[in-house]
C-alpha cells in the first residue's frame, strides 16, 4: 500500500527516468533535428543553428534540476525536510526553469511554437518559487518551535 | 537582549545541570541551548519548573540587556 517511503522511492526512480530521457534527447537531438527539418536541413542554417544551441542549452539546467530534485529527495530520506538547504536547492530549481525559459523564448523567433513552451517553464518556475516562499516560512516556524525550550 | 543565567543560579544551588535537565523534565540538549542564550522563547512551564526546582524567582534566571544585536528584532 500507499506509505511515504515508497512514495519517495517512486520520485527517486521517476527523477532517474527523466534524467535518462533528457540524456538520450541530447544523444538523439541531431537525428530529431534532422527529422523535423526534413529536406529543409541544409538550407535552414538559421533555424537548425538556433535549435541546436538552445535545445542544447535547455540540457544544461534540465540537469541541473535533476540533480537538485535527487539532493532534495535523499533529505528528505534522510529526514532534513525543514532546512535551509532545500530552500536554496528550490530556488536554484526554480532559477534553473527560468533559464530554460529564457532559451525556448529564444528560440521561438524561429519557432514560434516555443513561445508556448517558454511560457510553460516559466510558469513552472514561478510554481516553484512560490513553493520556496512557503517552505521559507516552514522553515523559520520550525526553527522558532525547535529553540522553544 | 534577554540573558539566561541559570548557570549562576545552578552554581548556587550546586546543583549540576544534567540534574536539573532532569528534574524539570527537558532533554540536556535543550537546556544547554537556554543556558548559552540561544532560545528564541521560553515556555511558562519550563520556566516554572526552574524556578521550582532552583528555589528562586523568573527575575533571578532572566535578565534584560540592553543590547543593539538581539535575536528578537524584526526586519
Amino acid at each position: 500500500m500507499y506509505n511515504k517511503y515508497k512514495s519517495n522511492l517512486i520520485s527517486i526512480i521517476g527523477t532517474f527516468v527523466f534524467t535518462a530521457l533528457v540524456i538520450a534527447s541530447c544523444v538523439l537531438l541531431p537525428f530529431f533535428v534532422r527529422m523535423y527539418l526534413g529536406d529543409a536541413y541544409q538550407e535552414q542554417v538559421g533555424v537548425r543553428t538556433a535549435l541546436y544551441v538552445c535545445l542544447y542549452g535547455c540540457a544544461v539546467p534540465t540537469l541541473l534540476i535533476s540533480y537538485l530534485l535527487l539532493r532534495i529527495l535523499f533529505n528528505v530520506r534522510k529526514n532534513v525536510v525543514f532546512d535551509r538547504v532545500n530552500v536554496k536547492y528550490c530556488r536554484y530549481i526554480s532559477w534553473c526553469c527560468f533559464a530554460v525559459s529564457a532559451l525556448f523564448f529564444v528560440l521561438g523567433f524561429f519557432i514560434t511554437f516555443s513561445f508556448v513552451m517558454a511560457f510553460s517553464m516559466a510558469f513552472i518556475g514561478l510554481m516553484t518559487r512560490v513553493v520556496k516562499n512557503l517552505f521559507n516560512e516552514a522553515v523559520d516556524i520550525k526553527e522558532e518551535n525547535d529553540l522553544t525550550v | 537582549m534577554i540573558v539566561v543565567n541559570v548557570d549562576v543560579m545552578l552554581a548556587k544551588r550546586k546543583m549540576s545541570s544534567g540534574e536539573l535537565a532532569q528534574r524539570i523534565g527537558i532533554t540536556q540538549a535543550n537546556l544547554s541551548i537556554l543556558k548559552t542564550n540561544k532560545a528564541r522563547a521560553i515556555r511558562f512551564s519550563t520556566l516554572e519548573a526552574i524556578c521550582r526546582e532552583l528555589k528562586c524567582q523568573p527575575g533571578d534566571i532572566l535578565e534584560f540587556c540592553e543590547d543593539e544585536d538581539s535575536p528578537f528584532k524584526r526586519d
